[in-house]
């Protein structure tokens, strides 16, 4: 375990090419059945699991997960490794609530399994991760691709009416 | 997502590879000053805001209210200025509600350097912070990478060198509230002679110790547009009427109430033909 404050540069000298054949065209989403507008292009050309070439990129996406580790780390070392397991478990739990919230209470999805930061809105978890008196972009400007689905819609959806 | 949007990062360089021309930085300009007195703080920037070479607004407001007693001057990326002041603002207010205590500069201050060290710069917002705190009156700057700096007089901005030597040459220890403004006005008056970037009038803020912060919109305004030496203005009745025409607006009127009357006046003026 180290210490550090931020994300590693992986400065990429290559872009990884799409594995696109012209005789292979992928699936297109049913968005009027799934009711939410399609996956823009460049999400899947990007590679989002993938490094990209710009260094901004990767730092802001692993930014969250590297200050918790941090945190987490230093708290191993100060008080022994109950400490951070203890909140490790507390975040799972509010975690394993998450799939009963509505839509409009949990607008992104938890990215991570292992307690990392991923919704914003949960308070739950907000207080949890410390974030509950901060604001940041993320909660001002919510993209429109995280625009909530109205409660029946969504509760339909859930228990597939 | 909101925030950054890398989509077209690799598209772009593709394009700048084949020899399209990419976008150059352009350099903003901006003086913004700030000084401590004894029992208080006041800073002081110029109005002019500028999109390369030019002038894109000759008096906008460079002075961002971040709470009642914290106020903060933005060099750089006006937007990011903007915003970047507003996000600390709410994080600030949030902040005071929690803790159930007056915000604090420092506070404001770190938040800010962490904010903008998270974004490496790309977030363009150079600040003078200052207020007044329980800690008494407080001058901070930090720069778009995060760095910052702690002074009894600070400057930013393309005019930062000129308003400094105005600063350096004049300033001393224990300054009045009268004597503090005059010399921030004069810092930023040399930015705007001698800055191209920076011109139009001075907006100075006061923050004082038990007292609350005074906005001077415009405090002194040395580039006021003089009046034109002639008036364009014409009298009314300065052209003739050669033809008058009234036509009702409703449709089913019948055609042959049409009123048409035709004002000759010949001594007026010649009609071509």
């Amino acid at each position: 375990m180290s210490l550090r404050v931020f994300p590693q540069v992986p400065y990429a000298s290559s872009v990884p090419k799409p594995a696109i054949s012209s005789t292979q065209v992928p699936e297109l989403a049913n968005h009027i059945v799934v009711s939410k507008p399609p996956a823009p292009m460049a999400d899947a050309l990007n590679m989002p699991s993938e490094p990209s070439s710009h260094p901004l990129e990767s730092r802001l996406k692993n930014w969250e997960q590297t200050q918790f580790d941090l945190k987490m780390e230093n708290l191993r070392r100060l008080f022994g490794t109950h400490e951070p397991v203890k909140r490790v478990m507390e975040l799972e739990a509010v975690n394993a609530s998450l799939p009963l919230y509505p839509d409009v209470l949990r607008r992104a999805e938890v990215v991570t399994g292992n307690g990392a930061p991923g919704s914003r809105t949960d308070p739950a978890r907000e207080i949890l991760l410390g974030r509950d008196g901060i604001v940041d972009w993320e909660d001002i400007y919510g993209g429109m691709e995280e625009c909530p689905l109205d409660f029946h819609t969504d509760l339909e959806r859930r228990i597939k009416i | 997502m909101p925030g950054f949007n890398f989509d077209n990062y690799q598209r772009n360089n593709f394009l700048a590879a084949k020899g399209y021309p990419i976008p150059k930085a352009t350099s903003t300009g901006t003086t913004i000053v700030g000084c401590r007195f004894d029992g208080g703080v006041v800073i002081a920037a110029d109005t002019r805001a500028t999109e390369g070479d030019i002038v894109a607004d000759k008096n906008c407001e460079k002075l961002h209210r971040i709470s009642p007693t914290i106020w903060c001057a933005g060099a750089g990326t006006a937007a990011d200025c903007e915003f970047v002041t507003q996000l600390m603002s709410s994080t600030l207010e949030l902040h005071a509600l929690s803790t159930g205590r007056k915000p604090r500069v420092v506070t404001c201050l770190t938040l800010l350097k962490q904010h903008l060290f998270k974004y490496q710069g790309h977030v363009g917002a150079y600040l003078i912070v200052a207020g007044v705190d329980p800690t008494g009156p407080r001058l901070f700057s930090i720069h778009a990478h995060g760095s910052t700096d702690v002074g009894y007089y600070l400057s930013l901005g393309s005019g930062s060198m000129a308003a400094m030597a105005v600063l350096e040459t004049k300033w001393k220890e224990s300054l009045t509230k009268e004597e503090a403004m005059s010399l921030c006005a004069e810092a930023i008056e040399a930015g705007i002679w001698n800055d191209l970037g920076s011109g139009s009038n001075v907006d100075m803020c006061v923050m004082e110790v038990d007292n609350p912060a005074v906005l001077y919109r415009n405090y002194r305004t040395p580039n006021e547009r003089s009046t034109k030496e002639k008036s364009y203005k014409f009298a009314r009745g300065t052209t003739a009427i050669l033809k008058e025409k009234v036509r009702p607006v409703v449709d089913s009127v019948p055609f042959d109430i049409f009123e048409e009357t035709i004002i000759k006046d010949d001594d007026k003026m010649e009609i071509d033909t």
